[in-house]
Order: C-alpha cells, then sequence, then structure tokens
C-alpha cells in the first residue's frame, strides 16, 4: 500500500508538474497574438430570463449602453410571476430595438430555442438576465468570428465580492478567466458561460440548444467542438454576473454545473483521447480528469499525514503533560519530506496562475484573500466534485434546475 | 495540435523532476553520511574508553575515580546520540545496519556500566527498553525520553529494537531477560510489560536509585 501510494505521488507530481510546464509555455507563446478589428456586424441578444425583474433592468440598459448600429435585444419571458414583464415594457418604450415574448415556464435551454426561431441576424449572444456588459465589448467580440469560430465568449467576473462566499468566487473567477483564454489559445474551449455571440447559421444546423440538459452552454460548447469548430475567448471583453451570496445558493449552483460537467463529458466521452480533436481531445479533457483524481488522492493523504501527526503530538501530550522546556527543546518540524515537497509544488504553481491572473484580468486580490482561498478551496471544491460525482454517476439522482 | 510544445514540456518537465530527485537523494546521502559519522565517533569513544581504563589500570590512579568522571560524559554523548538517531527515509537495508551499529555500541555500554557498578559500587540509573516499531513502543520511547530530559542525563535508557533478535547479540539478550512481548522495560532487575506510565516508572526508578528528580 505504501509503495502504491508513493507511485502514485510522484505520478501525480509529474503530471502537476508537466500541466504547469505546458500552460506557462502556452501563455508566454500565444497570448496576445491575435488582434483583429473591432466591427459592428447584424446582431441579436436573446435573453432568457426567469424572475429576475429586479435584475433585468441592468442587463437591458448594459446592452443598449453598448451603442451597437444594428442590435436586437430579444426577451424571452420563461412564464415570469414576478414584475418581469412590468420592467421590459417600460424598457421597450425607450428602446426602439427590444422585442418581448412570453411563454409557459420550460426551462432555459427552451427559452433559448425559442429566441433562436426568432433570430433573423447571422450573429446572436444570448446573456443571463443577472449578467450584464462593459464597455463596448460587442464590436470587439464580433471581431473574433474569423475562420472556423462559430462562438466567443467573454471574460466574466462577479458582480457582488462583498462576503467569504463571493470573495472566493471572485478568485476563481479570475483564474478562470485566464484558464478559458489559454484553452481558447489552443482551440480547446469547450464551455460557453455566461454570455456568448455565436454563428446563427452553426446553432440553427446542429439543432440548438439540448433541452434536456442541465448545463446546455456546456453542451453546446461541446458539440460546437465535436463538430470540428473553434470557440473562441475574449479576454478583453467583461462580463458581469451575480454570483451566490451564501453557502447553500453556491452549493446548489455548482451542484448543477458540476453534474451537468459530468454528464456531458460522460456524453462526449468519444473526444478523450481522440487525436482528431487535437489538444481537447488528448490533452485537456484527460488531464483535467487525472489531475482531479489524482490530487484528491494526494490531498486526502497529504490530510491524513498531518492528521496523523497531530494525533500523535496529542497522544505524546496526554503521555507527558505540559512541560515547556522539554516541548522547546524537541520541538522538530521536518520541511524536506515528500508530501510537504508536494504542497509546495501546488502552491507554486497555484501562485505564478494566480498572479498571471491578476495581471491579465486587471483584477486586484489581497493576499490574505489568496491565503482564505488557498486554505478553504480546494477542499470545498474536492468535496462538491465528489457529491456531485455521486449524485450523477453513482445514485443516479434527479437533476434540478 | 503543436507536438513540439508536448515534448519540449515533457523535456522540461523531466528536467525539473530530475533535478528534485538528485536533490532529494543527496539530502538523504548526506543524512546517513552525518549519522554514520556519528555512529563511528560513538563506536570510537566506546573502544577508546576500553583502551583508557586499561591504561588507568597500568597506573597507581584509582580505576574507580576516574571512571566516576568519564561516565557521565560518555552519558551524555550516548543520549545526544539516541536523541538525533533516526533512521526514517534512509533505505531498509542501510537503516537496518545503522541501527545494528546503534544497539552493539549501546550494549558495550551498558555492559561497562554493569561491570563498574559491580567492581566500584558506582550504580549508574539504567532502563533497558525492548521496542519493536509499534505505536506502544514509540509512545514508550517518548516517555523514556522525558525522563532522561528530565533526569538531567543521569538516567540511561539502552533500547533493543526486537525487531533485530535474529542476531546473536540480540539473542542472547531476549534468553536473558526472557522477552514476549514489546514494550518492556527492565529497571534494576524489575520486569515492565506493556506500556508503562511515566508516573509508574519514576517510582521505580526513584525506589531504586537516588536522583534530583525524585526530590522535587
Amino acid at each position: 500500500m505504501k509503495m502504491l501510494l508513493d507511485i502514485l505521488f510522484y505520478v501525480t507530481m509529474y503530471i502537476s508538474l508537466f500541466v504547469s510546464v505546458f500552460w506557462l509555455m502556452v501563455y508566454f507563446g500565444e497570448h496576445g497574438k491575435r488582434t483583429e478589428k473591432s466591427r459592428a456586424l447584424p446582431l441579436t441578444i436573446v435573453i432568457p430570463t426567469y424572475n429576475k425583474g429586479h435584475l433585468i433592468g441592468k442587463t437591458i440598459e448594459s446592452l443598449e449602453k453598448q451603442h451597437y448600429r444594428g442590435l436586437k435585444i430579444l426577451v424571452v419571458d420563461d412564464g415570469s410571476t414576478d414584475g418581469t414583464a412590468g420592467t421590459v415594457e417600460m424598457l421597450m418604450k425607450k428602446h426602439s430595438n427590444m422585442q418581448y415574448y412570453r411563454k409557459k415556464n420550460t426551462g432555459k435551454a427552451s427559452s433559448l430555442n425559442f429566441g433562436l426561431r426568432k433570430v433573423s441576424t447571422p450573429y446572436f449572444g444570448f446573456i443571463d438576465s443577472d449578467t450584464y456588459l462593459s464597455g463596448n465589448i460587442l464590436a470587439e467580440m464580433v471581431s473574433h468570428f474569423t475562420g472556423n469560430v462559430a462562438c466567443v465568449t467573454a471574460a466574466i467576473k462577479p458582480a457582488n465580492a462583498g462576503n467569504f462566499v463571493e470573495k472566493i468566487q471572485k478568485i476563481e473567477y479570475t483564474i478562470s478567466s485566464l484558464t478559458r483564454k489559454l484553452m481558447s489559445a489552443i482551440n480547446a474551449l469547450y464551455f460557453t458561460p455566461a454570455f456568448a455571440v455565436y454563428k446563427t447559421g452553426v446553432i440553427k444546423k446542429l439543432g440548438g440548444f439540448d433541452e434536456n440538459n442541465i448545463t446546455e452552454d456546456l453542451e453546446i460548447g461541446l458539440r460546437l467542438k465535436s463538430k470540428g469548430y473553434d470557440i473562441y475567448n475574449s479576454l478583453k471583453s467583461v462580463v458581469y454576473t451575480d454570483v451566490p451570496k451564501t453557502m447553500r445558493e453556491f452549493f446548489r449552483q455548482r451542484m448543477r454545473w458540476y453534474r451537468g460537467h459530468i454528464y456531458n463529458t460522460i456524453k462526449y466521452s468519444h473526444m478523450i483521447l481522440n487525436s482528431r480533436f487535437g489538444d481537447l481531445g488528448m490533452f485537456v479533457l484527460p488531464v483535467q480528469y487525472a489531475i482531479f483524481s489524482l490530487t484528491t488522492v494526494m490531498l486526502f493523504y497529504g490530510l491524513y499525514d498531518f492528521l496523523a501527526i497531530l494525533v500523535q503530538r496529542a497522544v505524546d501530550f496526554s503521555l507527558i503533560g505540559l512541560d515547556l522546556d522539554y516541548t522547546m527543546q524537541n520541538f522538530t518540524f521536518s520541511i524536506v519530506t515528500p508530501t510537504t515537497s508536494f504542497i509546495l509544488l501546488l502552491l507554486a504553481s497555484f501562485v505564478i496562475i494566480l498572479k498571471l491572473s491578476e495581471k491579465k484580468t486587471h483584477e486586484k486580490i489581497r493576499n490574505m484573500e489568496y491565503l482564505v482561498y488557498i486554505a478553504t478551496y480546494p477542499f470545498i471544491n474536492i468535496f462538491l466534485w465528489i457529491t456531485a460525482f455521486v449524485q450523477e454517476v453513482l445514485l443516479r439522482t434527479r437533476k434540478k434546475w | 495540435m503543436k507536438k513540439e510544445r508536448y515534448v519540449t514540456a515533457i523535456i522540461i518537465t523531466s528536467f525539473v523532476f530530475l533535478v528534485g530527485i538528485i536533490i532529494g537523494s543527496n539530502v538523504t546521502s548526506s543524512r546517513i553520511d552525518e549519522m554514520q559519522i556519528k555512529l563511528q565517533e560513538d563506536l570510537l569513544s566506546t573502544r577508546s574508553l576500553e583502551l583508557e581504563l586499561s591504561i588507568i589500570q597500568m597506573s597507581n590512579e584509582s580505576l574507580c575515580d576516574y571512571i566516576k568522571v568519564r561516565l557521565p560524559e560518555i552519558a551524555h554523548k550516548k543520549a545526544e546520540l539516541g536523541r538525533k538517531f533516526d533512521v526514517g527515509n534512509i533505505p531498509e537495508s542501510q537503516a537496518n545496519i545503522m541501527q545494528e551499529q546503534f544497539v552493539v555500541s549501546a550494549t558495550s555500554f551498558w555492559l561497562f556500566s554493569e561491570i563498574q557498578e559491580k567492581n566500584c559500587g558506582i550504580k549508574q540509573p539504567k532502563v533497558l527498553f525492548f521496542a519493536d516499531s509499534s505505536e506502544e513502543s514509540r509512545q514508550q520511547g517518548k516517555i523514556l525520553d522525558f525522563l532522561v530530559f528530565k533526569s538531567e542525563e543521569s538516567v540511561l535508557v539502552f533500547t533493543f529494537n526486537v525487531e533485530l533478535f535474529d542476531k546473536p547479540l540480540f539473542r542472547v539478550l531476549k534468553n536473558v531477560y526472557n522477552i514476549e512481548k514489546t514494550p518492556t522495560i527492565i529497571i534494576d532487575g524489575r520486569k515492565y510489560e506493556g506500556l508503562v506510565q511515566k508516573e509508574e516508572i519514576t517510582t521505580a526508578l526513584c525506589e531504586s536509585f537516588q536522583l534530583d528528580m525524585c526530590r522535587q
């Protein structure tokens, strides 16, 4: 058992190091290569909404402030029972480029498909009604539709970052913005969260969004990739989204995301280790699951090791009692052990990723926030992934939107 | 998909990994060297003591007076070596040899102190400790370490690893003291089996020896 754990330990170290080196090479080799001239092509933005009357106004105003020539805004109300209709109708009086449709409550993907059928422009985007745009990003995003690109995604930042739950998400979003950018640099980006612009013809040809999927934005991304299309990420285009404020809301959201991720990975498992899908098939998809599984095992092993030492110290204390002279003279802390080396390696990679993410996203994160994040997030995240795996694969419990 | 990028990443990763392994093995081998030097010094000092005593016996000096001065010095060095002796992370074959050397040295010192006790009446507080790699033995070792510290090293602890009992020296010790379980400690000829708490050991030591810590 000890030998097996030792082998596993070195394999994890090697893969973690390899992945860090690989992404650093991508970062220094590819970033900033692609510069396209901004342009305004006919575009429709679909806003599927359900009981977000208090937020949708801000989303619509952020779109209107883009001053994008020929922009159409299409609100699909999925049977809201709050004041959504009133808010939208009031805004329609102010803006002539808006259309409002109300339908029975059938879910987000169904609302998207409803909106898609009404789209007549060559490009369309969809935005969640709790998300809003910054600056002039639409022209920037549309400018990236070159070659085989069928979708352009934006960088997402939390709109609220006051309490602990929001702050850890702020750091998480900062890192994932850079991750998406790097994945996009090697044509391996496969998800389209919060706000994305698509080629209308391609999405219609692929049959629209999967209405039986709890993460339709991930599913459409994987479908696009499986059919040979590219997804581009524009780090310059920033959108802000309302993130969960409480741990309960956070857990609920992540359970949906992670279960959706597992479900869709199984659905598109033919892409894993398939050279036809390039870096996505041969590197990104297999490595993310390998790293996650191995790191989980090693983290728990490290934690077990650490707890075993704590228990041992507690036993020693009960045997000897409190004797400061003896404790001071015999206190030893071995720094160079395989476990501490692994943790240091992970921390070093993590700090590099954080610093690069901070630089690229122009986000400011305080050292104390980093510390809290490092000490808590890996364990929360691993717990959520394991729970999602158990629910999705082992128990097959009913999915909730 | 750029294959060159993967190849370069593998080369860089392998290089960094190799450097890490080389540094790690150097740290281990320098620890082995350090421990071996300490063991050699210890064996030399035991051998030197034997020679010193032979020379003293040829002169007019009192052997017992000399031992009274010399014994605490050696006891201090032995205790220091005992505290620092750690074969964790050292390959098993080397660790076994080092443990054997350590115990051989401890045994010769123990024999020496036994003989002097009979000849000079110097009654040195001693604990024989038979241990294995179990948690109970580790705990017993901690208690004994603490008592050595509290007695300001006037109590000597001789540790014998029963996992080395297939060696002739240890077979003899096992038979002499009839060791059947671990941990076992022997204080002034009395045998205690299983984990013994510090209070019980202190009482046993204080009954047999005059120690400063017994007056506190």
